[in-house]
């Protein structure tokens, strides 16, 4: 695939990403692709694809950055705490008379600035990350709660009817989820793709290889968290205003995601198309459990088994392939 | 490394302690010069028994984490949830079926960390993961079974654990202490608990001396479900009324006081008592900001800058990369 991979260490390492880990995604998602065209309504029609990447396009572009952040042998939970604060941030500013594109703007900003204090407490204060995400969790959690103690205020009309409607032909959602992925494309092809697979296969290897572990890692937590801010605007124009805690469940969502799709948490395996279809089949799963005529209280419930079976499978499945391989 | 060296080394480091002894003091201080009568002997036995539940609960977590292989449990909170509610719903609030609820607490917290075991020893499903999906399928368990609006009439022998027994001495504390004095010997002098320390610091050797990593594993996992799950019934007993998730922050209140307590999230060390201690360290700060009048938001902001603070000072001294 890539030229300069000459040495016998950096082609297992390419062989490892090559490997087609997210097959039980994949696997999953069609499965449940088939199982709702026979029993939710007016499945295949564009107004239940509007409505589903509207609902599912935060959780996809979180699972996208946290993918990230598993490959190269960290954890980030603190993303959805960022998703709320840039939520709340948004709206406040919007509804103090700015304008969409600057609300946005700073939104982004202090997306990445939260990445950025994670990067730097994990790379440079060697903090284990998950302890380092948690206690940030409570601090960019606690600044969004500070900021909107209740839900309130609304988001510009502008932002609402752009996200909710048909862009060139398909569900809008779809082209801010493919510009994420162009931009992991262009990551891909420069060193930083090694650099992480490496790195979550063996850190201290990695070190010893003149990989600049402490850099890439500010770099993958960053990352992480611009990505939950481009997730927070999706989720601002889904629900069409501000809640400090409606972004909180994201963050694990999104890991469970990435282990559907393929990503060891162990780090250095998995690709990020895996958990693009397993945050999908994740959002499929609330679809089939709202279709089933499911005794409303026990749907949480039923959606907790499938998504629990869903894992086990993804994971015999992927044990299973990776031996043959 | 003899057995009895490898048990006795978490009890002698004494040394683990002094950082929560010192904060709980200097915290004591600060909450009576910010809000007087924040140190009186009265409010020190509330604080102490509200800290008895978080102890309780951390006695759990702090078992499956030390029976490392990244353990953790992210459905503690749920579980405890769920016995706050179902557990008065299978009593019926009569004092005569208490046993009965006490046994079918036991039976399903077991049932439910013996899944969370299986899954992440077994079939080798990441116990973050694995416990976190257990989470929201307990959650949904609960809001199923209560159909969304727990009924919760509790019997009057479970409203005692908030009596006075004397002084400032609630039921609950002397619950929490004798629960960590018999869980401490369990881990000290019964073959399971060095068996936990043993898998927890090196599984591969655990494996060679014969030991049966799995069900060592499981066993902590389905303990920490019992754990939890009565943990939960002590919580509504001491609340009076339930509500859906009510118990839920104690999941990762659980693994802070794990951390402030000294346990390296690694496995194989940690001591119950430092749990306790993190626990109270926890309570307090809570209390004390709750006392000056701090919004939830700023509270929660607070709470994360001081444990990054003592994560910082914990692993600075962490061995280096080049090391």
């Amino acid at each position: 695939m890539i030229t300069h991979g000459t040495d016998k260490k950096q082609s297992s390492v390419l062989k490892s990403i090559s490997k087609m880990t997210f097959l039980p995604a994949v696997t999953l998602f069609i499965l449940f692709v088939i199982l709702n065209i026979f029993i939710t309504r007016r499945f295949l029609t564009s107004g239940f694809m509007i409505g589903f990447f509207t609902a599912n396009a935060p959780l996809v572009l979180i699972a996208i950055g946290v993918s990230v952040v598993l490959i190269g042998g960290g954890i980030d939970i603190s993303l959805g705490a960022i998703t709320c604060l840039v939520n709340v941030v948004f709206i406040s500013l919007v509804g103090n008379g700015w304008s969409f594109g600057s609300a946005a703007i700073v939104g982004l900003v202090i997306a990445l600035v939260c990445g950025v204090i994670n990067g730097i407490i994990v790379g440079f204060f060697r903090v284990p990350p998950l302890l380092a995400t948690f206690a940030t969790t409570s601090v960019f959690g606690g600044i969004a709660l500070w900021i909107m103690p209740t839900p309130g205020g609304s988001a510009p009309m502008g932002l609402i009817n752009w996200y909710n409607s048909l862009f060139l032909g398909l569900p809008a959602p779809i082209f801010i989820i493919v510009a994420a992925l162009l931009i992991w494309v262009a990551i891909k092809y420069s060193p930083i793709r090694i650099w992480l697979y490496s790195m979550g296969r063996d850190e201290k290897k990695a070190y010893m290889s003149a990989v600049p572990v402490k850099w890439t890692q500010l770099f993958m937590y960053s990352f992480s968290g611009l990505l939950a801010g481009i997730g927070a605007l999706c989720l601002t124009g889904s629900i069409g205003s501000g809640d400090p805690l409606a972004g909180l469940p994201l963050a694990l969502s999104a890991i469970a995601a990435c282990v559907i799709g393929g990503i060891s948490l162990s780090g250095g395996k998995g690709s990020i198309l895996g958990s693009v279809f397993g945050a999908l089949f994740l959002g499929l799963v609330i679809t089939t459990v709202l279709s089933a005529k499911i005794n409303p209280f026990y749907q949480d419930f039923f959606s907790g088994v499938i998504i629990l079976v869903g894992v086990i499978g993804a994971t015999l499945l992927s044990r299973k392939f990776m031996n043959k391989a | 490394m003899s057995r009895n060296g490898l048990s006795l080394k978490g009890l002698t480091n004494l040394k683990t302690f002094f950082p929560s002894i010192i904060a709980s003091v200097a915290l004591l201080i600060i909450g009576q010069i910010l809000s007087p009568g924040f140190a009186d002997i009265s409010n020190i036995g509330n604080l102490l028994t509200v800290a008895s539940i978080l102890a309780i609960a951390t006695i759990g977590q702090a078992l499956i984490i030390t029976s490392g292989g990244e353990g953790i449990d992210m459905s503690l909170g749920a579980i405890m949830s769920m016995g706050a509610l179902i557990g008065p719903m299978i009593s019926k609030g009569q004092s005569g079926r208490i046993i009965l609820m006490i046994a079918a607490l036991v039976l399903i917290g077991g049932i439910i960390g013996f899944i969370n075991g299986f899954g992440s020893q077994i079939i080798k499903i990441p116990p973050l993961v694995m416990t976190l999906i257990m989470a929201s399928v307990v959650n949904g368990l609960t809001l199923g079974y209560t159909n969304g609006q727990p009924s919760v009439t509790i019997p009057p022998a479970l409203l005692g654990v908030g009596k006075r027994v004397f002084g400032p001495v609630r039921v609950l504390l002397i619950i929490a202490i004798l629960a960590i004095v018999l869980m401490e010997l369990v881990l000290r002098k019964t073959k399971f608990g060095k068996l936990v320390y043993l898998v927890g610091s090196n599984r591969n050797a655990a494996k060679l001396a014969g030991t049966n990593v799995n069900i060592v594993a499981i066993a902590s996992y389905v303990l920490g479900g019992i754990i939890a799950a009565l943990a939960g019934m002590f919580l509504v007993g001491y609340a009076g009324s339930g509500q859906l998730q009510m118990a839920n922050d104690y999941t990762l209140l659980s693994i802070a006081a794990v951390v402030i307590g000294g346990t390296k999230l690694t496995g194989g060390k940690g001591t119950l008592v430092g749990g306790a201690l993190g626990a109270i360290v926890l309570v307090l700060l809570t209390s004390i900001l709750v006392a000056i009048g701090m919004p939830a938001g700023v509270r929660s902001l607070i709470q994360g800058i001081i444990l990054l603070v003592i994560l910082v000072i914990l692993y600075i001294k962490a061995p280096k990369l080049r090391q």
